[in-house]
């Protein structure tokens, strides 16, 4: 069989004690970033994205998979533990999961959220190997409008999924799209906004940006905090009660499930797979009144839909080169740094690259169990290292790499650049992640625009008249017009406010 | 006045300026046609959604907080105002050449005029069902930045690559650590160095040593 032949192919890649090398590499410092607090997935793939540039890219994506799940797995550590969540996909996980570690359940909790995590994860791996090989193929029919059309709707997604006001979110994927544009224009050559710069002839590099948004932007938001830090619960015993396991076996079913259709949705991710399964939990629960006082089944759901959301969420990533979220994007930004263009071709052209990834999510899974639960002791110990270390670090980390992609301090000039404007983004509250897809897709997006009016010759209906393409603009109209309801307004509100408490 | 303070009135306003921006630089850019599109018209037309965009998002919060006698004797002047003030800056200053182009592009026309429509629009309905929205609806102002991380940080960035290609990376990773140290809370000379020697032997051994970067750790000694 096909599917078959392509698993032993990339376990055969994954398997290679290269690519094991990295992908251990990855699950450590994503497991690391994700029990400091303060510093989230994004802004550490952002950073690490000058040191991919050196590796092949195989070796590169598997590390950076690695680093984003590693994160999953690690954030949920501390927020059982210490009740500050390493990152947004795990917030949920600290109401009932601080909760059982007061009343000294904390092993349990961890154990729990591991084994349910890697059973999700493996769920979500097998999903990917199954829907990657139909999507391909009918990304394959896509002319220039319909791919258009399905940025377009990629795009209005990330919007509806990001917190605040979506007004001023379009506006930032408008911004982003703007910044793509710097550059030499393929069509004609004509120097865009380069100031000059020669540079700036090749397009503004995707990693200054990234870092300067992500990383050096929110280091700063950190200084300015004062962190504190409360201490952390020691663990006895990692293994659950028969009542424990009973009780949660059917919630991680349930969060899988409902992690694995939420992250391939354009827009959705980790974070929204996890805050739904702990509404579902709570819905569907006989016992309601025990949510928040130290329920298993708050801890087993989200947990397991978070890391099925981030493996699922690779879907559209591979297989149309569309990012649904910021760390999507930036796995397409690394990509495109290795001279790879993301979106159908990349499993034709590329099977070894394409399958060896896959296989390497489930053995970074595999890996995570091990690096987490014995190792426990040595990951709390992190916790106490303060911040006023931390922040140099990242910085001079940040500065090595930018200088590193192309042995040029202008790029280290970027990155100081646009870490004043992430600054100033985060002070007004826009996004970074809309910005950063409309970046990401921006060149694309006016190359297969102009394409699509040029065969059209000028004729803007051409995007109405082709049958994907007109399916896909009606479902962003739908989801632009579903915004603006009011009960759907106040519902996105609502759930958007228990985020950030 | 904290209403011009709000987050959203200076993300607005922060929005216009980068379209006006890009329309300026863009003014040399060939527009083309819808057909044989030039290296300028996605430019333009992304500029022009931003100004759109921005104006918007920057006059809601005003608007909204406006008691009712405001909205009728400030707002509806002043939002006509803006209207013209844009199409104005739009079409005269950047760009004329662009009302010779419309007449010649349809495509170009009409989504100007669709656009600069729906903005009417737009003005139009929240003025006149703005009586019923509550003067006391919340403002979410900007908070007072801290200048010390912000600006140190930046400082502390521009020297490192300032410093990097003639002093090597153990000076500008020393400026940089020493610079941006100062931006938190609390300075203790002992960490920071302790901080310097640790960070520099990571440094020498990940980069020089692992990724076998071409960095000279002092330059012109190793």
């Amino acid at each position: 069989m096909d599917l078959l032949s392509n698993l032993v192919l990339g376990m055969s890649v994954a398997l290679s004690v290269q690519n094991l090398l990295y992908a251990l590499v990855g699950c450590m410092v994503g497991t690391l970033i994700g029990v400091l607090p303060g510093i989230g997935p994004v802004a550490t793939i952002a950073m690490l994205l000058p040191i991919t540039f050196h590796l092949p890219p195989t070796a590169a994506l598997i590390m950076l998979a690695g680093i984003y799940y590693g994160a999953q797995y690690g954030g949920s550590t501390t927020s059982i533990l210490v009740n500050l969540p390493g990152e947004a996909s795990s917030v949920v996980t600290c109401i009932d999961g601080y909760q059982m570690a007061r009343q000294g359940r904390a092993g349990a909790a961890l154990s729990i959220s591991a084994l349910g995590s890697f059973f999700a994860g493996t769920v979500g791996t097998l999903i990917i190997v199954l829907f990657a090989e139909p999507l391909t193929r009918m990304a394959q029919k896509f002319g220039p409008a319909d791919y258009c059309s399905l940025m377009a709707l990629g795009l209005v997604a990330a919007v509806v999924l990001a917190s605040g006001s979506v007004l001023k979110a379009i506006a930032m994927v408008f911004l982003g799209l703007l910044f793509g544009l710097v550059g030499t224009d393929v069509n004609t050559g004509a120097q865009r906004f380069t100031f000059d710069v020669p540079e700036l002839s090749d397009g503004i590099d995707f990693a200054p940006i990234a870092m300067g948004l992500f990383g050096i932007a929110e280091i700063v938001i950190n200084l300015e905090r004062k962190m504190s830090r409360s201490g952390a619960i020691k663990v006895t015993s990692l293994w659950p009660t028969r009542e424990e396991i009973r009780r949660s076996i059917p919630a991680v079913l349930r969060g899988t499930a409902l992690g694995s259709i939420l992250g391939v949705l354009p827009g959705g991710g980790p974070t929204l797979g996890a805050f739904s399964a702990y509404t579902l939990e709570k819905k569907i629960s006989k016992t309601p009144e025990r949510f928040g006082k130290g329920a298993v089944e708050g801890v087993a759901a989200p947990e397991s839909a978070n890391n099925a959301a981030a493996q699922t969420s690779f879907i559209p990533m591979l297989t149309l080169g569309i990012p649904s979220n910021a760390v999507m994007a930036l796995m397409v930004g690394a990509m495109i740094i290795q001279g790879i263009q993301p979106g159908p071709e990349v499993m034709t052209k590329k099977p070894d690259l394409f399958w060896g990834m896959i296989a390497s999510m489930w053995i970074g899974n595999l890996m995570l169990v091990i690096i987490n639960l014995p190792m426990i002791g040595m990951w709390v110990k992190l916790l106490t290292v303060p911040y006023r270390f931390l922040a140099p670090a990242i910085l001079l980390f940040c500065a090595i790499g930018a200088y590193s992609l192309q042995n040029s301090t202008f790029h280290v000039e970027q990155v100081a650049m646009f870490g004043v404007l992430g600054y100033i983004f985060v002070r007004f509250g826009c996004e970074g992640a809309p910005f950063l897809l409309g970046l990401v897709l921006g060149p694309q997006m006016e190359e297969y625009f102009r394409r699509a009016m040029l065969l059209s010759r000028g004729d803007p209906m051409v995007f109405i008249q082709r049958p994907i393409s007109l399916g896909l603009l009606i479902t962003t109209a739908i989801l632009l017009v579903l915004m603006a309801l009011p009960s759907i307004k106040k519902a996105r509100e609502e759930a958007f406010q228990e985020e950030e408490t | 006045m904290s209403r011009f303070l709000s987050k959203d009135f200076l993300s607005g306003v922060m929005f216009i300026a980068f379209g006006l921006v890009a329309l300026w630089f863009g003014r040399n850019l060939a527009l083309g046609t819808s057909v044989r599109m030039g290296p300028g018209y996605v430019p333009h037309m992304l500029a022009d959604i931003m100004i759109i965009l921005g104006t918007i998002i920057s006059l809601v919060p005003l608007y909204s907080n406006a008691t009712t006698r405001e909205k009728e004797t400030i707002w509806a002047p002043v939002g006509g105002a803006v209207v013209v003030l844009i199409l104005a800056i739009r079409f005269v200053l950047p760009l004329p050449a662009s009302l010779a182009q419309l007449s010649t592009d349809w495509l170009l026309l009409v989504a100007t005029v669709g656009i600069f429509a729906l903005l009417l629009i737009c003005v139009l309905v929240n003025m006149s069902r703005g009586s019923h929205v509550a003067p006391s609806e919340k403002i979410d102002d900007v908070e007072p930045p801290k200048w010390r991380p912000i600006t140190m940080v930046t400082i502390g960035i521009v020297v490192f690559a300032l410093l990097f290609e003639t002093t090597g990376m153990f000076p500008s990773l020393v400026a940089l650590v020493l610079i941006s140290s100062a931006g938190g809370d609390e300075f203790k000379l002992v960490e920071v160095v302790g901080n310097i020697i640790v960070l520099t032997i990571l440094c020498v051994v990940v980069f020089k040593v692992g990724l076998s970067m071409n960095i000279a750790v002092i330059n012109g000694v190793w």
